[in-house]
C-alpha cells in the first residue's frame, strides 16, 4: 500500500545548484533526497551562506534557515546540520534519518583523508569523473598519512586511472595505473595501464608478432569487448538510427539524433562536473 | 476605520446598482457609505449581467469601465475611513454564475488585490453573514429572508442545526411568482393584491420551522408601509425588518469572516453556493496515517479551489474521501493514476487541484511534477468529474 506525503513548503523559483556535481534544486524534499543520497559526498562546506539563503528567500523557510545559521556559528557537526534539515522536512520517516544520522556521525570521525577518498568514490560512482579526480588529487597533494596503508594509495592512484580512462583521456591514466601498481603491486592496475597505453593509440597500432603472452590475452579481451559491443544497448540504438534514414524517415531520424546528441551532451556535462 | 489589520468592505453589485460598506471592527457594526450625492447607491455603467461577456470578449473600453467603476467604489470607502490598507473586500452578487465570477476576479486582479484581499459572495450568504451577526436571540430559532424581485418573491429559511461540535446553518428555499406579483414590484399595484397568496405560500413553512426572524428586502417591498394584516401575519412571535441595505451589510460581516482573523471554525454555513460536503485524503505524516481535510464543508464553490503538492510512493489510486456536513456516512472516489510512470523511492511530486464548477460539482485533476532534475515530469495529467 503507497502513501503520499503532503509538500508543506513551497517550491523555488530559482534553484540551487549543488557545487561540484551540477544538480539543480528545487524543494526541500530535493534537498533531503539529495543528502540522503550522497551522503559520502557531502562534506562540512555542502551547507554554506548560499544555500541557508536559498532555503530562507526561495524557499521561504526562514525558521530553518535561521537554525542553520546558527548551528554553523556553533561550529556544528556535519552530522547535527543534516539532521536538522531531514528532521524538518516530511519526508523521510524518522527511521531512516535514524539510520543515516549513524552514518554522518561514521564520517564524523573518519580521517580526512579517508573521508576525502569516500566522497571521491562517490562522484566516482555517479560518474562525476572530474570532481571525482580533484578530490583523489587533494588525497595525493596532502602530506603522506603515515596511519593510511599503501593500499590506500594505490586505490587512489587506481581511480584516478579509471575517472581519466572514462573521460576518454588515456595517456593521462597510464601514469596513473603505472603508479598505481607500483605502491599496490596489484595485477588489475597493471592490466589497466596496458589496456589503457594501448587505446590511447587509437587506430595507429602495428601488431608485433613478438608479444608477450600477457600482452596477447590484453589484446583478445579488448577486441572480445569490441565484438560484444555492438549487442549494447547504445550500439542498436545507433543501428536503428540508420535503419530510419534508410527507411527515408527523415524527420524521425533527426530527431532521433537531437535525442541522442542531448543524452550525451548531458551526459558529458555530468562527466565533467 | 484604520485599524492595523486594514479596512473590511462590503459591496452588494445588484443588475443596475451598487452600494458599499465597511465594517467598524470596534462596534463590528457595518455602515454604509454615502455617496457623493449623499445617496447609498451608485448606478452600474453596465448592467451586472453584461459583466461577463465584457471581461470574456476583451473589449478594452468597457472593461476599463467596469473596473474604475468597481475601484471607484472600494475608493469611496478608504477615502471616508481614512484607511490606507485593505484587509479584506467581500463582493456580494445578485447574479451568481461563473461568468460573472470570472469578470470580477479578473477585475480584482486588474486591481493589484490578491487572492486573499478579496471573496465574492451570492446573496443568501450575505444574508446569512448578516442575520447571524445581529444579537443572538435574532436568529437562535432560525431566520428568514424575503427576497422581493422582478420574477417574484424568493423566501431562503435559515434555520440552526448542530452536528457533534459544529453548528450548521441549512438553508430551505421557496418561491411564489406570478403576474400579480409583478405588477406589485412595478408598483401598479399594492401589496394588499398579493397579500393572501404570500401569507398561504408561508404558512407551512412557518408552521414547520420556528423562525425568531424575518427580513425583508428587494424593490417589491420597498414601500412606505405594509398593510396590516400581512405585518400581523410577519410580526406573529417574530421579529421582522425590512430594508434594502441587507446585502452589502452582510457583505461588510463576510468581509471580517472570511479574513483570517474573524473565521469561526466551528460553524458551517450549509446553504446554496457552499460546498456541504468536505473533501479528504489520506496521507502519512512523518510516518504516520492520517486523513488531510483538503475542502472544508460550508466553504463558497468558487472560492474554494485548493491546489496541494504531494510527494508519492508506490500510489497508483488516489482515494478522495467525501464526507457531508450533516453526517458520519463517507463515501469514495478513486483517481486511477496508473498511467503516472512508475518511480521508485518518493521520486514524484504531484499537484492535486481541486476545482469547483458549483456547488455541488468539482474536478479534480493530477499533474505529475517529476522531482526537480532527479527526475522530468512525464507531463500526465490526469481528470476526473465528481458529484458530491
Amino acid at each position: 500500500m503507497g502513501s503520499m506525503i503532503l509538500c508543506r513548503t513551497k517550491t523555488a523559483k530559482r534553484p540551487y545548484r549543488v557545487n561540484g556535481i551540477g544538480i539543480r534544486i528545487y524543494s526541500l524534499e530535493e534537498l533531503c533526497y539529495y543528502i540522503y543520497n550522497n551522503v559520502y559526498l557531502l562534506g562540512n562546506d555542502f551547507i554554506d551562506e548560499n544555500l541557508i539563503e536559498f532555503i530562507g528567500e526561495e524557499i521561504g523557510e526562514k525558521q530553518l534557515s535561521d537554525r542553520l545559521e546558527l548551528l554553523l556559528k556553533q561550529k556544528a557537526g556535519l552530522a547535527e546540520l543534516m539532521v536538522t534539515i531531514l528532521k524538518y522536512v516530511d519526508y523521510y520517516t524518522i527511521n531512516e534519518i535514524e539510520n543515516i544520522k549513524g552514518v554522518l556521525e561514521t564520517l564524523s570521525t573518519q580521517n580526512v583523508l579517508e573521508r576525502l577518498k569516500a566522497r571521491a568514490d562517490s562522484f566516482l560512482e555517479n560518474q562525476c569523473y572530474n570532481s571525482a579526480i580533484d578530490n583523489y588529487i587533494k588525497i595525493l597533494e596532502s602530506p603522506v598519512d603515515t596511519s593510511l596503508s599503501a593500499m590506500f594509495y594505490a586505490k587512489v592512484n587506481h581511480n584516478i586511472g579509471v575517472a581519466y580512462t572514462q573521460l576518454f583521456l588515456y595517456k593521462q591514466a597510464v601514469a596513473y595505473f603505472d603508479e598505481a601498481y607500483k605502491i599496490g603491486w596489484n595485477e588489475e592496475s597493471k592490466k589497466c595501464s596496458a589496456a589503457a597505453a594501448r587505446m590511447a593509440l587509437g587506430e595507429n597500432i602495428i601488431e608485433r608478432d613478438d608479444t608477450t603472452e600477457e600482452e596477447y590475452v590484453l589484446k583478445r579481451e579488448i577486441e572480445t569487448l569490441m565484438d560484444n559491443a555492438r549487442y549494447s544497448d547504445e550500439y542498436r540504438q545507433l543501428a536503428d538510427m540508420e535503419k530510419i534514414k534508410e527507411d527515408g524517415q527523415v524527420t524521425e531520424y533527426y530527431e532521433k539524433i537531437t535525442e541522442i546528441l542531448e543524452s550525451w551532451k548531458n551526459q558529458y556535462i555530468k562527466y565533467i562536473s | 476605520m484604520e485599524n492595523g489589520v486594514g479596512l473590511f468592505v462590503g459591496i452588494n453589485i445588484n443588475e443596475t446598482h451598487s452600494m458599499v460598506s465597511f465594517l467598524d471592527v470596534t462596534a463590528k457594526e457595518p455602515q454604509n457609505i454615502l455617496f457623493s450625492d449623499k445617496k447609498t447607491t451608485q448606478d452600474n455603467p453596465i448592467p451586472l449581467s453584461s459583466w461577463g461577456q465584457i471581461s470574456k470578449s476583451g473589449d478594452v473600453a468597457q472593461t476599463e469601465t467596469i473596473v474604475n467603476f468597481v475601484a471607484t467604489l472600494i475608493e469611496y470607502a478608504k477615502r471616508l475611513t481614512k484607511a490606507t490598507k485593505i484587509n479584506k473586500v467581500c463582493i456580494a452578487v445578485e447574479d451568481f454564475r461563473i461568468d460573472t465570477l470570472d469578470a470580477i476576479a479578473a477585475i480584482m486582479m486588474r486591481l493589484q488585490y490578491s487572492r486573499e484581499q478579496w471573496c465574492v459572495i451570492s446573496h443568501e450568504e450575505s444574508f446569512a453573514y448578516y442575520a447571524y451577526n445581529q444579537k443572538r436571540e435574532l436568529y437562535a430559532s432560525g431566520v428568514m429572508l424575503l427576497d422581493y424581485k422582478a420574477d417574484g418573491i424568493y423566501a431562503y429559511l435559515m434555520s440552526n442545526g448542530k452536528y457533534g461540535d459544529t453548528e450548521l446553518i441549512m438553508e430551505n428555499r421557496y418561491n411564489i411568482s406570478g403576474d400579480n406579483f409583478k405588477s406589485v414590484y412595478e408598483k401598479n399595484a399594492g401589496l394588499e393584491t398579493v397579500m393572501d397568496d404570500i401569507m398561504n405560500w408561508l404558512s407551512i413553512p412557518l408552521q414547520e420551522h420556528i423562525i425568531s426572524s424575518i427580513y425583508l428586502t428587494g424593490e417589491g417591498f420597498n414601500v412606505e408601509s405594509f398593510p396590516e394584516k400581512l405585518t400581523r401575519f410577519f410580526c406573529n412571535r417574530r421579529k421582522v425588518f425590512a430594508g434594502q441595505n441587507l446585502f452589502v451589510k452582510g457583505g461588510g460581516f463576510g468581509a471580517y469572516e472570511e479574513s483570517v482573523i474573524g473565521t469561526k471554525e466551528n460553524v458551517i454555513l450549509s446553504c446554496s453556493n457552499r460546498v456541504t460536503t468536505g473533501i479528504e485524503v489520506d496521507i502519512c505524516e512523518r510516518g504516520v496515517a492520517k486523513r488531510l481535510r483538503v475542502i472544508k464543508p460550508g466553504t463558497n464553490w468558487y472560492t474554494a479551489r485548493r491546489r496541494l503538492d504531494f510527494i508519492l510512493e508506490d500510489v497508483n489510486v488516489i482515494r478522495v474521501i467525501l464526507r457531508p456536513c450533516n453526517s458520519n456516512k463517507e463515501s469514495y472516489e478513486e483517481i486511477d493514476i496508473s498511467s503516472i510512470p512508475y518511480r521508485k523511492g518518493k521520486m514524484t511530486r504531484i499537484e492535486l487541484d481541486i476545482k469547483f464548477n458549483s456547488d455541488s460539482r468539482c474536478t479534480i485533476t493530477v499533474k505529475d511534477k517529476g522531482f526537480g532534475d532527479f527526475v522530468k515530469s512525464s507531463g500526465k495529467i490526469v481528470s476526473k468529474d465528481i458529484e458530491l
